[in-house]
């Protein structure tokens, strides 16, 4: 705030001193009739230094200069004023912001070799350790007052040891412990009320990461803020810490709108976290009944096979039918995670009226959610098709279908054309298996 | 008639500047903008937390060709494999290099041939094989060893074909990539829509100390020809690039290094080997296929310097470049001439493709000419000397101002330079490059333009590598 004030100051500043040089530049009346004006202003001669009138003086000789020039030459003279006033402003703005810099780097180094070590001991420790304990370890007294950067300095020492420490090593009430010692608390709480958009987010983002607590009241401020991104990150927050009704923004109008990959991930994650805290989920059935929103009936498919019930996965069957490919290969996903064999059947009948890109992926889901024989199935649809990659997919699925599996690929590789003999050669090679599994791809 | 001429020269010369003059103060506001809404509106820790976790985190293939490239191909091997982001693979497409550089991959990757089924979505020269690495700390490196197309952009395709992921980077294996360059491209296409292409700042690595792949501490070039090409990228990246990113209307995704979106990339037919400026024509050709089929799209300039690259370091290196280049731009501008000034295509054929036309690829000829024009005036005695100084100064100041904006911007977004110093340098550098640096460019892009119309027979020149552990030493 302190450095917008500051540079919409000296933008203002650059800016009247801009027009003035072009006045001047391009004034063509230079004739004062200063006899008149003497008269009407009798104070002007309080100004005057020694009888003379020093400032009507210099700026009839600055505005006489330009009076008999060319136009192209009268801009050329404003470009350059202009270039070197905008070269001192800008130069004095960079070496300032330099210096200011150092410093905060200076005391952003002190402050972590003054506590990172303490509080990654802290944090990590075994043991339950009190607030005034956590004081004491840090020497933190009741006349320590840090100011607005430390603290946000300090909270970034908090987010690295966070990132530092696995997650099941890291004693949460520890930490919270530490977080008060600092006052750092209080400070998140009042960024929520009174700081900028891009603080708020990121101090829900940082009270998220630290596991803290902060009452609801701080947050549902924000749940139907202007800006969308705030008010998504407000929500979800809402939904991790809301008891009563956690899911209310989730549900009719209020799902509407863009949803962006990040929303995807940022979900998912809030998910997770309300499953590892045994907080149930709705049912994402409904929400995707009226979603015009592919992207999101794509995610809440996948999502309902993470954490969704059998009667729900079986609902998601009718979007194998559906025009759109990455709903399709959504529900092939979620029945391969899921290992639905019951659907088996269902999938061969639709198989052939696939896309080959469609294809591959119901031959993967058979492959996964099979528990019986599937080799024939396999063969045939290594036979049908003119696609080298379906090829492979197939291939790849008779390979690892075990001993019957097995003996129809090597029948298949014995009567293959010379040309498809390095597809059975890339099933068979186990570096090239390594990386299909590290990958965990589908086609 | 004689004097109606050349003033009538000189003042549409004079309008052409100042049209010039206000484009460029344009585009640094516009970039302003750009650099303030990239500011990150979450946190780094969080995000990364998230990323390294979800099963929706996009995975990325880096494809990077190797032509000849011995010297440094182990390191630079080294730095791609040493992304900070969780899901990614590395294609190094050995594009039938003469001297040892895939024998040194294979030797200290520990690779082996693997049968791979290659299936060539994209016509190339004739693959060979493929090699990965029985190590399990490798198994992300992919090697493709293929016939020489002669261009990279047939190297490119080879590794397009064997990529697995949704989204590449299209990188040189000479770059050393940030830590963290696929993290900064992957957040803006997880934070928009539509995005087909994101570009990240290059910077050159000649004069930063190196260790182990990766930039362990960044100075400006030590030589000349270096230095001036730093405050070039610069300027091109956060002025020029992140100006028209802000519009949409991105003519350019340096080839250097990008990400794209790879159906898309392989939908518009992939890079074109016969183009001298692949990467303009690519990403012109992917805009095309946009807005022809109604998909829409977003093409963005990101400030962070994701990728140091070593420049040319000699005049005569530099020169090939720069011929190239100018060649590339005048192909680019002749094939793809429907779209200049089309409204068919967007932001790319209603305002950049005629700004580019007028500005980039005509000012070396008016320059060149005028130059003359200047000589004979000065001749025949038809100068007004101070005048003359008013507008070169004015020219000047504003060009200084030009660098200055350039500078402040690097500092801003994080600095590609830690030092003040190292600021100075290439203040310096601003100073001098009118004089020295801009004429021998404008000289280059004209024998560019002059081949290509003579129709010479264009050969890819050989880049000179010193090599990261030779720079280490000294």
């Amino acid at each position: 705030m302190k450095v917008n004030r500051q540079r919409t100051t000296i933008f203002i500043i650059v800016l009247v001193i801009i027009v003035l040089v072009l006045m001047t530049v391009f004034n063509n009346n230079h004739i004062v009739d200063t006899s008149e004006f003497l008269i009407n202003r009798p104070w002007e001669k309080e100004i005057r230094i020694g009888n003379s009138d020093y400032m009507r003086h210099y700026l009839y000789s600055a505005t006489s200069f330009y009076e008999d020039l060319p136009w192209a030459v009268r801009v050329s003279y404003s470009i350059i004023h202009i270039s070197g006033l905008a070269l001192i402003v800008l130069l004095y703005i960079l070496f300032w912001d330099m210096h200011n810099r150092k410093a905060e780097q200076r005391r952003r180094a002190e402050l972590k070799e003054a506590y990172f070590v303490k509080l990654k001991d802290i944090v990590s420790s075994g043991k339950e350790i009190s607030s005034d304990e956590v004081r004491q370890l840090l020497g933190i007294t009741g006349n320590s007052v840090f100011k607005y950067s430390e603290r946000l300095f300090l909270i970034d020492i908090f987010l690295e040891l966070r990132m530092l420490v696995k997650i099941d090593e890291i004693s949460i009430l520890n930490m919270q412990n530490a977080v008060n010692a600092f006052g750092l608390r209080e400070f998140m709480e009042e960024r929520l009320i009174s700081g900028k958009d891009r603080e708020k987010m990121k101090v829900i983002q940082a009270i998220r990461l630290l596991h803290m607590d902060v009452p609801d009241s701080y947050v549902t401020r924000i749940i139907n803020h202007r800006d969308r991104n705030l008010q998504k990150a407000a929500r979800l927050y809402y939904i991790l810490s809301n008891e009563e009704d956690p899911f209310k923004y989730m549900e009719g109008k209020n799902s509407e709108g863009s949803f962006l990959p990040w929303d995807m991930l940022e979900t998912h994650q809030i998910f997770e976290d309300c499953m590892a805290i045994n907080k149930k989920l709705p049912s994402f059935v409904p929400a995707m009944n009226h979603v015009d929103n592919n992207i999101m009936i794509e995610f809440l498919i996948k999502e309902t096979a993470y954490w969704g019930s059998d009667r729900e996965m079986d609902y998601l069957l009718k979007y194998i039918e559906s025009d759109d490919e990455a709903l399709k290969k959504a529900v092939l996903e979620s029945v391969s995670y899921r290992k639905m064999s019951q659907v088996k059947e269902n999938l061969k009948d639709i198989y052939y009226r696939q896309s080959e890109n469609v294809k591959r992926a119901v031959l993967y889901t058979i492959f996964l959610i099979s528990d019986s024989d599937e080799s024939a199935f396999f063969r045939d649809a290594f036979d049908s098709t003119s696609s080298q990659l379906t090829k492979r997919m197939a291939l790849y699925c008779l390979w690892k279908s075990g001993d019957s599996g097995r003996k129809v690929f090597s029948q298949l590789k014995d009567s293959a054309a010379a040309n498809d003999i390095i597809l059975f050669l890339h099933v068979e090679n186990k570096i090239i298996e390594r990386e299909a599994m590290s990958f965990q791809k589908i086609n | 008639m004689r004097e109606f001429l050349l003033d009538f020269y000189g003042y549409t010369i004079f309008i052409y500047t100042l049209a010039l003059i206000i484009s460029y103060v344009l585009l640094m506001w516009l970039a302003e903008i750009s650099i303030l809404r990239s500011r990150k509106n979450n946190l780094e820790s969080y995000s990364r937390n998230l990323l390294l976790k979800s099963p929706y985190t996009p995975g990325v293939s880096i494809v990077a060709p190797a032509y000849n490239e011995e010297l440094t191909i182990v390191e630079n091997v080294n730095s791609l494999l040493a992304q900070d982001y969780p899901l990614f693979e590395v294609i190094i497409v050995n594009d039938g290099s003469k001297d040892g550089t895939l024998q040194k991959l294979i030797d200290n990757f520990e690779l082996v041939e693997v049968p791979y089924a290659y299936v060539a979505q994209l016509k190339t020269k004739p693959y060979k094989r493929m090699f990965k690495s029985v190590r399990l700390e490798f198994s992300r490196l992919k090697v493709i060893d293929k016939e020489n197309g002669g261009t990279k952009a047939d190297a490119v395709n080879a590794g397009l074909n064997a990529a697995s992921f949704p989204y590449f980077i299209n990188t040189d294996v000479d770059c050393i990539l940030a830590k963290d360059a696929i993290f900064q491209c992957v957040m803006p296409l997880l934070n928009q829509e539509n995005i087909i292409a994101v570009s990240g700042a290059m910077a050159l690595s000649n004069g930063c100390k190196v260790e182990k792949g990766q930039i362990i501490e960044a100075y400006p070039p030590h030589s000349l020809i270096p230095l001036f090409q730093t405050l070039e990228y610069m300027r091109s990246f956060l002025i020029g690039k992140m100006g028209w990113s802000t519009i949409n209307a991105m003519p350019n995704v340096s080839g250097g290094y990008g990400l794209f979106k790879t159906d898309v990339v392989i939908s518009a037919g992939g890079y074109s080997p016969d183009s001298f400026a692949e990467d303009m024509d690519m990403l012109i050709r992917m805009v095309a296929y946009c807005c022809e089929s109604n998909i829409p799209y977003r093409v963005i300039q990101i400030p962070n310097t994701c990728c140091w690259t070593e420049g040319p370091a000699t005049l005569k290196v530099l020169s090939r470049q720069r011929v190239r280049w100018g060649r590339g731009l005048i192909q680019t501008f002749y094939n793809h001439r429907r779209l200049i000034a089309n409204r068919k295509y967007s932001r790319l054929g209603k305002i950049t493709l005629p700004y580019l036309f007028i500005f980039e690829f005509l000012a070396p000829v008016i320059e060149f000419v005028g130059f003359f024009v200047f000589v004979f005036l000065g001749i025949t005695g038809a100068v007004n000397w101070g005048y003359a100084l008013v507008m070169f100064l004015a020219i000047y100041f504003f060009c200084i101002l030009l660098s200055i904006v350039v500078i402040s911007f690097d500092y801003t977004v994080g600095g590609s330079y830690k030092t003040v110093k190292s600021y100075l340098w290439i203040l310096l550098a601003a100073m001098a490059e009118p004089f020295v640096y801009h004429p021998m460019v404008v000289f280059f892009s004209l024998r560019g333009y002059w081949n290509y119309i003579i129709g010479t027979r264009a050969v890819w020149g050989e880049m000179t590598r010193k090599g990261f552990t030779v720079k280490k030493n000294k």
